[in-house]
């Protein structure tokens, strides 16, 4: 796949043999245009965070106050106190590695059957997989629920994670990066008498897995922020993921900005923290998404 | 292969797929047992589903109600008298609209900037791409209150320069460009890494010879970048035009779709009919118009696929 995105700072396109003057204001251009950029990326959340140590009273402010003197922790502490939290982030977690774990499994299973296997109804499969590519899982939500509501799924965890364990995405990710791997490995293996899932739990998977790992961020990444499902699907507000929790707090903290900007730092901080240990895996989730294999 | 996968499976599933004529001397049926979870899945939460909203939006469908009349395509020519659902689609045009306008071209303008591999690039990815792990609820909650009439910084930095100040989303003409120009920041860094992947794609050895040819840098990206990079463009737009069509979670969290219709989108109006109003076949109809749109931009892409440039 040829996602592998260079961050290195290596220059590969020449761009920067040349010399000259022209070559400075070039660079420098593109470093002014670079540094904007960052900044207008980030000063949304470090305003986020300045307005959060502040303590209530004092958020009206001008210019010059908007670094807090004396910052304070209580719009964290009353914000968490007030509301279930940690329950809403026990929730979000524990979807999140639900969804996760079903999707690598069958993902790389079925990626495994479509890019490996000879069966008959292999093409039906593989245009199952395009085909539910291109529905958006919001215009199924209506039928879905009435379907879940026949179950006496609704309001489960099940419910919610099943829209996403049925996402396609990773089962045509995972076939592409199979098709990769040269069919005499499987032939050897066969030789070495491997069966079809011996193959793939001892040779395909531990070659899959940056492939796997990619995959797992996207979909971690994703699930974490689910919105509408969720709120359809789950009645009772401690069945919440983070997401739909955190939404239902602007109506009741309509002006404390502190304590909802405490909120919504509590809500970015697992992914932003994972982000930043693997800003690499991270984008390649994404560029697989426009990688065509 | 095939003496061999007759053990992987009990005796009588295997005659039983033999019967059933899925299986002969040259498949191995574990392949079926492979694939069969995620086939069920597709089927039971995607295709039924699928074929639900088609069959609900036909209906006068209250969840609560003994029977669902059969009503044809009156929810249809419900929606096309209604006025909120004109405004809301033309809300998601004008959304969709204004991402291939601005947030494609500077994702592309970013990616070529990072491309030139200078000092710094991993702190500048990193941070343009910020927005894009945040989830949508959080950056609308951090957004709102930029956005705030009184005490937000945007009209703070406005009042200190000495310009007019405004309620942005509180206002009828400017709440649906506020709520959209926060998106295009969300989602930048998202189609930036897209044509970043499709820019270290080109192989080296084209500009290795283009340089030897002598070509300068503009020609370089004239005639050896652009033309490559087309296919990924053109994803990125197809991609960018289905996002827009789902746009939903930000105008929930800012504005409730107020003031009054003022940013109204398709997804909106049909949560609010689905599930605020109960009226699931006439929201069912609105799923069908979104499945025609995001349809019609996919076979597009499809079309498109086949003539990609082979390196």
């Amino acid at each position: 796949m040829s996602t592998d995105l260079d961050l290195s700072g290596e220059d590969r396109t020449g761009t920067g043999r040349a010399t000259g003057t022209g070559q400075y204001v070039v660079k420098a251009l593109a470093h002014g245009i670079l540094i904007v950029a960052s900044a207008l990326a980030i000063i949304p959340f470090a305003y986020a965070l300045l307005t959060s140590l502040k303590p209530e009273e004092k958020i009206f402010s001008t210019m010059a106050q908007i670094i807090p003197a004396e910052p304070t922790v209580m719009n964290y502490v009353n914000i968490w106190m007030q509301n279930p939290l940690d329950r809403w982030i026990f929730n979000s977690l524990l979807l999140s590695a639900g969804v996760v774990f079903f999707t690598l499994l069958l993902d790389s299973l079925a990626g495994y059957a479509l890019a490996k296997g000879d069966f008959k109804g292999q093409r039906f499969v593989y245009l199952l997989v395009v085909g539910t590519l291109i529905v958006p899982p919001q215009a199924i939500v209506v039928p879905l629920y009435i379907e879940m509501s026949q179950f006496k799924l609704v309001n489960t965890y099940w419910a919610v994670m099943f829209l996403y364990i049925a996402n396609p995405f990773g089962v045509f990710m995972m076939r592409q990066f199979f098709l990769s791997v040269p069919d005499s490995y499987l032939e050897a293996a066969r030789m070495d008498g491997c069966s079809t899932l011996q193959i793939y739990t001892r040779i395909m998977l531990p070659m899959a897995k940056p492939a796997l790992s990619s995959l797992a961020v996207f979909t971690f990444t994703f699930i974490w922020g689910a919105f509408l499902w969720p709120l359809i699907i789950l009645s009772d507000s401690a069945m919440y993921p983070l997401q739909v929790g955190l939404a239902g707090l602007t109506g009741q903290y309509s002006s404390q900005w502190g304590q909802l900007m405490a909120a919504a730092i509590i809500a970015a901080l697992p992914v932003i923290t994972a982000y930043l240990l693997a800003q690499k895996t991270f984008m390649e989730g994404i560029a697989l998404t426009g990688s065509k294999g | 292969m095939s003496t061999q996968s007759v053990r992987e499976i009990p005796k009588q599933l295997s005659e039983w797929l033999t019967n059933a004529g899925l299986v002969d001397a040259q498949t191995n049926p574990a392949w079926y047992f492979i694939v069969v979870p995620k086939v069920l899945l597709f089927g039971l939460i995607m295709i039924v589903p699928f074929l639900g909203a088609f069959y609900v939006s036909l209906h006068e469908w209250a969840p609560l109600a003994q029977t669902h009349p059969f009503i044809g395509l009156d929810n249809y020519v419900q929606l096309l008298h209604d006025k909120v659902f004109w405004k809301s689609l033309q809300n998601t045009v004008f959304y969709a609209a204004m991402l291939l306008l601005f947030d494609v071209p500077i994702a592309l303008g970013l990616a070529l900037l990072l491309n030139m591999k200078l000092r710094g690039t991993r702190f500048y990815s990193a941070a343009i791409f910020l927005p894009v792990v945040t989830s949508w609820v959080v950056v609308s909650l951090i957004w709102t209150w930029i956005y705030s009439p009184t005490n937000g910084i945007l009209n703070i930095s406005l009042a200190s320069l000495g310009l007019p100040t405004f309620d942005w989303l509180g206002n009828r003409a400017l709440a649906m460009p506020a709520v959209t120009a926060m998106s295009i920041w969300k989602h930048i860094g998202f189609n930036m890494v897209i044509f970043l992947a499709g820019l270290g794609g080109i192989p080296d050895h084209y500009y290795e010879a283009a340089i030897i040819d002598g070509a300068n840098r503009w020609q370089r990206f004239r005639y050896i970048t652009l033309p490559l990079l087309k296919p990924t463009a053109f994803f990125v737009i197809i991609v960018t035009m289905i996002f827009s069509f789902r746009v939903y979670t930000q105008v929930y969290v800012m504005t409730n779709g107020g003031p009054v219709h003022a940013t109204y989108t398709l997804m909106y109006y049909f949560w609010e009919q689905g599930f605020g109003r109960f009226n699931y076949g006439y929201a069912s109809a609105m799923a069908v118009v979104l499945l025609v749109i995001v349809f019609g931009l996919s076979i597009l892409q499809q079309r498109t696929w086949g003539t990609d440039v082979e390196y």
